[in-house]
């Protein structure tokens, strides 16, 4: 290979290594990019079927390290993902396995060691054998759950089995009933079912409260102090807004953002029984990069409350994975703190946002 | 480490020599060059690339009406001179159980008559049969890839082309996935090549629920939001922290960060260490019976902030706790766990290593660590990620020696890499390595993946190594990422699963009679097998191997990462998952 046996002579600092680098990750092209994660399931029949798309698993992160445990002892295996890119850390919780039955077997080891990694369980039951191995350590920089989790299928019993202890014992138990988690003593005839810790893991955020967390703001921090230009015949500064005592409610949009369009009248619309109840509404715009459509687009909605734009710089703060999700809307106490935050435009964040006005009708 | 330019390296082996050496040229006297590889297709001389690539924009657009049935339209995609070669039947059941339906559909040769088949009306018939399962699927998208390009044998600049399909769609009626292998025929139109004719080779459609859409669902939020380590770090890819955080902390820009799952406290639940970058501390959560983890390293003591690759929950001392080892950048640690979750070093082995497993090779009732060092890594950063190449590409042996480390107790460990025998064939570029008694005679044996060549199978007999990869039939030379054992067929016998690199690029050039017209059939078929993805091993039971990676459908990883089997659905058969991608960006175009 010519490529391979080229030396590349004058440039073997760490600083032209940093300039490829950067180049790579400054023009922001993509290599072998935008790669689903797999998943094959066994068609028991000696081919494997592509179901990652419809696996909730198939993540376009760049995953690296995967490992299988089953967290929540609710007997299947759910799998943790690293990653490279965007969100770099996945738990995925599995929905599946439950309808299944299963068996787990905790190996202790005497003679092996305690762990007793390398050992081999073979399990028969109505529907056929399994092996697994106890490993300590697997694929690519990961090290799974070291119990060892059958799946059954509809079979009710594991007829029998049997470990091959690393030391060599053999041992082998017989008619076990399904769903539990056994432990087995290296060389103990008997095994312990063991009374382990179960639930569930909370349900995956809605896409309302996925948008507040990828916020790098949340409840109880000190909203920042952001660079704001402002809008034409509005307030110069955020402080020229309300009083001193009162609280603020600020409404994160953007031109671009549907919700917001839908969002923004009925505010316009709730902003006296704001200031009723000692709440002053105030607009920022998002949009940076277009400055001028900001003040068309308010007239056109027919808004009057305050508003300003965001500069750049601001926008990493609210957003620090970069990608803008609007609209958000905080309620700031009179320091500043932040008390509440909704994220997009749905019937019941309208509700708790009139709620705010205490006009009757609100709940 | 720089796997960004080794696979530069490999995009550059798949030009033909000429154009080779102007690359290279380009590439020392302007070194951000080499990254445009990726750009023009035509100045490689490789007609079928850029055939390929137009090709795949028009197949972009039929996934756009497929997907939205507006905007495009049809008769700029199909010739008028469109046939259908034939029909596809009904989704025959071979697989079902619980919400997952597997439906096979066959070709039905012939059953295209006349008009109906014919010209651009004919080919919306087609398509429409073809997706006709996304129908009622909402939320859809389908992707093609072009996987092989040859000159058609009927008319002057008739081109055929293999291509991948896969469609995902979700809706009320739950989830469906096709996938589709299809015969294209492309015949040229108006500066852009157009269909001509359209067969089925493979037709699979996967259906899931209704009433539910996702097998897994994306807990991360919900289990680990509230935990700050989480909400201020975890969250965050490495282009993130590249801006952030500066070199000279060991930032590690290939995100090689493992995990490892263990019962640190004892308390009947599972916990996860996490390695990080340089710069950032490793994490340690520990679960909640609420369900949610808390997030200890600094209280644990293992809040290291050394570029970290890979740990190990492993009880070193048999004394009934989970303690820990991990490879950073510049060494191996052993840690000892009190009893109660907080954590010493009691030992520190001079090694740069990524993979680790553990076994008790020697039998004698400790457990012993085995690690993959890929390549020196003071070396390769003082050389720019350029200067220590892989040699040769295809069959590389100037890596770093990966080492053995046998427990002699009281928290020490010996390397005994050389009087073991695993120094042989020791200088390849090692991912991955894991342990398994594959030939059941008692002792634990060894696979050790590797990038770019030949991987290592280490019979253990009595203690001593020897590489049987070769008679054993599982070198698979390619670009090796990791490395599984599972028993997938029910046999009893242990069967392995190797990552490597599937490249549609190197599927269409690699065949072609115009690649490394001058090299050995042999040098020419190793190519082959580096771009043909992963590898599924069947343990015949006689000490040997049986490749059977494309009967079982497995050689589809992209570029492949970590790779365990996983019975995802309980049903007692172990299934697949491969974790998949080098670096995505803003920009979608590469390679």
């Amino acid at each position: 290979m010519v490529a391979a046996t080229e030396q590349v002579e004058g440039e073997d600092s760490v600083e032209f290594h940093k300039t490829h680098m950067s180049e790579i990750f400054g023009d922001g092209f993509s290599f072998s990019g935008y790669e689903r994660d797999l998943v094959k399931l066994n068609d028991r029949n000696g081919r494997f079927i592509d179901v990652s798309g419809i696996s909730g698993a198939d993540s376009i992160s760049d995953g690296r390290g995967t490992v299988y445990a089953d967290f929540d002892n609710d007997g299947d295996p759910d799998i943790f993902l690293t990653a490279m890119q965007r969100k770099a850390h996945y738990l995925f919780r599995n929905n599946i396995g439950q309808d299944a039955n299963y068996l787990r077997v905790e190996l202790v080891g005497t003679n092996s060691g305690t762990d007793a990694y390398g050992a081999a369980v073979e399990i028969v039951t109505a529907g056929g054998s399994q092996r697994r191995i106890k490993m300590g350590g697997t694929g690519y920089l990961s090290q799974s759950d070291g119990r060892l989790l059958f799946g059954l299928g509809t079979d009710t019993t594991v007829d029998s089995l049997t470990i091959r202890w690393p030391s060599g014992l053999e041992q082998r138990l017989s008619s076990i009933p399904a769903n539990r988690s056994i432990r087995v003593v290296e060389g103990s005839d008997a095994y312990e079912t063991l009374d382990l810790p179960t639930f569930s893991f909370p349900e995956p955020w809605n896409p309302a409260e996925q948008l507040l967390a990828d916020a790098g703001l949340t409840i109880g921090d000190a909203f920042p102090t952001l660079l704001l230009d402002p809008l034409p015949g509005g307030p110069r500064t955020f402080e020229e807004v309300g009083g001193h005592d009162r609280r603020t409610l600020v409404n994160l949009w953007a031109t671009w953002c549907t919700s917001c369009i839908r969002e923004m009248p009925e505010l316009n619309r709730m902003a006296p029984g704001f200031a009723a109840a000692g709440i002053d509404l105030v607009g920022i715009s998002l949009d940076f990069q277009a400055t001028d459509s900001v003040a068309p687009f308010l007239e056109r909605l027919g808004i009057d409350y305050p508003g300003f734009i965001i500069r750049e710089q601001g926008v990493e703060l609210l957003f620090p994975g970069g990608e803008i999700r609007v609209p958000l809307t905080f309620l700031l106490a009179a320091d500043g703190t932040i008390e509440g935050m909704w994220a997009g435009w749905t019937p019941s964040v309208e509700r708790e946002l009139f709620a705010l006005t205490g006009l009757a009708g609100a709940s | 480490m720089a796997r960004v330019f080794l696979s530069v390296v490999f995009a550059l082996a798949l030009f033909p020599d000429s154009g080779l050496s102007d690359r290279l040229d380009r590439m020392r006297d302007s070194p951000p060059v080499w990254m445009n590889v990726r750009d023009d297709p035509g100045q490689d001389g490789w007609v079928s690339e850029v055939f390929s690539e137009a090709a795949g924009r028009q197949l972009k657009r039929l996934a756009s009406w497929v997907e939205s049935k507006e905007e495009v339209d049809l008769a700029t995609l199909a010739h008028p001179r469109f046939s259908a070669s034939a029909r596809v039947g009904r989704p025959e059941v071979v697989f079902e159980r619980g919400p997952l339906r597997v439906g096979r559909r066959r070709a039905v040769d012939g059953a295209v008559s006349g008009d109906r088949g014919a010209g651009i009306e004919g080919f919306e018939r087609m398509l429409r049969q073809l997706f006709d399962p996304l129908e009622d699927r909402p939320q859809r998208r389908v992707k093609f890839k072009v996987v092989a390009v040859t000159p058609g044998s009927t008319e002057a600049g008739q081109v055929t082309t293999r291509v991948l399909c896969e469609g995902v769609g979700s809706g009320p009626a739950g989830s469906l996935q096709l996938n589709v292998t299809l015969t294209v025929d492309w015949l040229p139109g108006d500066g852009t090549p157009l269909v001509a004719s359209i067969s089925v080779e493979d037709y699979e459609q996967v259906e899931f629920g209704p009433g539910r859409t996702t097998m897994f669902s994306d807990a991360t939020e919900s289990v680990l939001g509230a935990e700050p380590a989480f909400r201020d770090q975890l969250l965050f890819g490495n282009e993130y922290w590249m801006r952030r955080m500066q070199t000279v902390l060991g930032i590690d820009n290939y995100g090689h960060h493992g995990l490892a799952v263990g019962d640190v406290n004892g308390d009947g639940l599972e916990d996860l260490y996490v390695c990080q970058t340089g710069g950032m501390p490793n994490r340690l959560f520990l679960q909640n019976e609420d369900g949610t983890a808390r997030e200890v390293a600094a209280e644990a003591g293992v809040d290291f902030m050394d570029r970290t690759h890979a740990a190990l929950l492993l009880d070193l001392d048999n004394d009934h706790d989970q303690d820990l080892v991990l490879s950073t950048q510049t060494s191996l640690l052993f840690l000892e766990n009190d009893g109660g979750g907080k954590f010493r070093l009691a030992f520190e082995g001079g090694m740069s290593a990524y993979s680790l497993a553990a076994a008790d090779y020697d039998a004698d009732g400790d457990l012993d660590v085995y690690a993959t060092a890929y390549v020196a890594p003071p070396e390769w950063e003082r050389q720019g990620g350029l200067g220590l190449q892989p040699l040769p590409y295809h069959d590389a042996n100037n890596g770093a020696a990966n080492g053995l480390f046998r427990n002699d107790g009281d928290w020490t460990f010996r390397d005994v890499t050389r009087e073991t025998g695993l120094d042989v064939n020791n200088r390849r570029w090692s991912f991955a390595a894991a342990w398994a008694d594959y030939d059941a005679d008692g002792d634990q044996d060894l696979y050790v993946a590797n990038d770019f060549g030949r991987n290592n199978l280490y019979r253990n007999d009595g203690g001593e190594f020897i590489d049987v990869a070769a008679a054993a039939g599982v070198e698979d030379s390619a670009s090796g990422m990791s490395v599984s054992w599972g028993d997938y067929d029910g046999d009893g016998l242990l069967d392995l699963y190797v990552a490597n690199m599937f490249s549609s690029a190197g599927n269409r050039i690699v065949p072609q009679p115009g690649f490394k017209p001058g090299a050995a059939a042999e040098v020419k078929s190793d190519y082959r097998r580096f771009a043909r993805g992963n590898t599924l091993f069947r343990n015949a039971g006689d000490g040997t191997f049986r490749d059977v990676s494309e009967s079982a459908g497995v050689t589809m990883g992209r570029w492949a990462w970590c790779s365990p089997f996983i019975d995802v659905n309980n049903d007692g058969h172990e299934d697949l998952v491969v974790a998949n991608g080098y670096l995505t960006n803003e920009e979608s175009g590469d390679l």
